[in-house]
């Protein structure tokens, strides 16, 4: 007797195999394309590189303000009878914008054409040792990538409060004092009896691209 | 009965192939996007830093110098007769409220005071008839003999008026220290302007400023002049020679030539005690200074401390010797 030839069982296994090795490929190509997803190097707000010189210019723009003195400026731009920054909404006491001062002015120039939004707060202490903040400008809630720069300055007790226009005021910072100004005087007295450092101040830029 | 053996083995190995094709094509897959997530992760440790922390504590470095430059100015200007007190009281001042903000970031931040350098002051401030003459009204004087560092020599001229209009009479000043090794400063008006010429032993270079106002302010060792940068009084290299003040020169005398053809104030600090005292009145025991006659006081030249910084990943240690305007 002649068998019948294999070929006819052999056609299911032909087709499953076929199948099998489709759905094979099917999940190698799915799992290939899964592992190229968003990285932190994509190009988007995110980028690690985008936060690195947001970082980069932050730190240059406060180291480049504290050596010409715009940054001890800032921190003395006091107004004493409003008690409050010059120029800031009553109430409200600090900046929506750069405010009009070379370190403004700076801000302005590094940050505002390249689309990146910035607070700034100025940091400063009591003699307990408490540190407090005062906010220079706020310009929103930050978002997830934000970046920050500090730097500190010392200010000495004959360092004089600034008016609106940039000039000196005739009040120095320790004889307005607690009472008239923002930061107290946090330096103890040494032996000598001058006290020379009035407050070692922190200033914090945070900026985020928007 | 061939055939039949032959047509099975061909499909026999038919099946077999597309299975091992797929199968084969399904890892070439999986080992490619193995690859291209390795380069990703490379580049991603890439855009870190080498050593965390490590600009952190050299900004803060840079930080603590000017803040104790600040300190040293301070107490240069107003205790006439307890620097050192002051100076180390504001160091510990400094140090304990850096720590305090630090702490806040999980970084330990000391500096402690080591050491200082005494100085003198040479100071002419207030004064609108006197020209640059000393206390005695000559014209041509030394300030200060066998000096070996100045810092912060700044002139500041109220009126252009009295300006020589030539270089030839023009007020100079000189810091000598024989008469064949000596760096020169002229300044005159050039028909309008603010001219300033630096001569020493091999060079000469010059730079003219346009001043609106009828102040000037030269601030020699830091080469600026109303503000801007003069070529003449800094790292100007022509046959490579640097032309800062007295640069390459030691044991110099200050001296100033012709000092009626100008008018202004002028300060300067020295490393050394020997600011001369027959031209100059001594202010040191003055709780006020004279505003009629040039002076000089006692001044700290500069401070050495040591700065510490630590965090769980770095740890530093360094001296910093500060000297705010020195010479660039």
């Amino acid at each position: 007797m002649v068998s019948q030839p294999r070929a006819d069982d052999r056609g299911q296994g032909h087709t499953l195999e076929a199948i099998v090795s489709g759905f094979l490929l099917l999940a190698a190509v799915a799992f290939a394309l899964q592992m190229t997803a968003v990285t932190p190097l994509s190009a988007s707000t995110s980028s690690q590189h985008v936060e690195n010189q947001l970082q980069s210019a932050a730190t240059g723009v406060l180291a480049s303000t504290a050596e010409t003195g715009a940054l001890s400026e800032i921190v003395r731009y006091w107004n004493v009878t409003g008690e409050r920054f010059h120029g800031t909404p009553h109430g409200v006491g600090y900046y929506s914008s750069p405010p009009d001062t070379p370190f403004g002015e700076a801000l302005d120039r590094t940050f505002d054409d390249r689309n990146v939004a910035y607070n700034v707060r100025i940091l400063y202490q009591d003699d307990n040792g408490t540190i407090f903040s005062q906010r220079l400008i706020w310009q929103g809630q930050p978002s997830d990538h934000a970046v920050r720069a500090s730097r500190t300055i010392a200010i000495v007790d004959d360092d004089h409060l600034v008016d609106a226009d940039g000039s000196l005021n005739y009040t120095t910072v320790l004889e307005a004092g607690d009472g008239q100004f923002y930061m107290p005087d946090a330096a103890v007295d040494p032996a000598g009896g001058n006290r020379g450092l009035y407050n070692l101040v922190r200033v914090e830029v945070v900026a985020w691209r928007i | 009965m061939a055939d039949l053996s032959l047509s099975r083995a061909k499909s026999g190995n038919r099946a077999q192939l597309l299975l091992v094709g797929a199968f084969a094509l399904a890892v070439t897959f999986v080992a490619l996007a193995l690859v291209v997530n390795s380069a990703i992760y490379t580049e991603n440790l890439a855009t870190r830093g080498t050593v965390p922390g490590s600009t952190e504590a050299l900004e803060q470095r840079h930080e603590i110098e000017q803040s104790v430059g600040t300190v040293i100015e301070y107490a240069n200007w107003h205790n006439y007769t307890n620097l050192e007190p002051s100076v180390k009281g504001s160091i510990k001042n400094i140090s304990r409220d850096q720590n305090r903000q630090e702490i806040l970031v999980s970084r330990a931040v000391d500096v402690s005071y080591m050491s200082l350098v005494n100085g003198q002051k040479i100071v002419q401030k207030n004064n609108s008839d006197r020209g640059f003459r000393n206390k005695t009204d000559n014209p041509h004087w030394v300030l200060a003999e066998d000096v070996d560092e100045t810092r912060n020599f700044e002139i500041q001229i109220t009126d252009l008026g009295p300006l020589a209009s030539s270089k030839s009479s023009a007020f100079t000043v000189v810091a000598n220290e024989s008469a064949s090794n000596s760096w020169e400063m002229t300044v005159w008006d050039d028909s309008g302007y603010l001219a300033v010429e630096v001569d020493t032993s091999t060079d000469t270079a010059s730079c003219v400023r346009n001043v609106d106002t009828d102040n000037a302010t030269i601030d020699i060792t830091n080469g600026l002049i109303a503000d801007e940068p003069c070529a003449a009084l800094t790292k100007l290299t022509i046959n490579g020679n640097n032309m800062s003040f007295a640069n390459g020169l030691s044991g110099y005398d200050i001296e100033f030539e012709n000092g009626d053809n100008i008018a202004g104030n002028y300060s300067l600090v020295i490393g050394s005690n020997s600011a001369n005292t027959n031209s100059l009145y001594d202010a040191s025991s003055d709780t006020t200074p004279p505003s009629n006659v040039p002076y000089y006081t006692d001044a700290i030249y500069s401070v050495t401390v040591k700065y510490a910084y630590k965090t769980p990943d770095v740890a530093y240690e360094t001296e910093i010797e500060v000297v705010p305007g020195e010479p660039r």
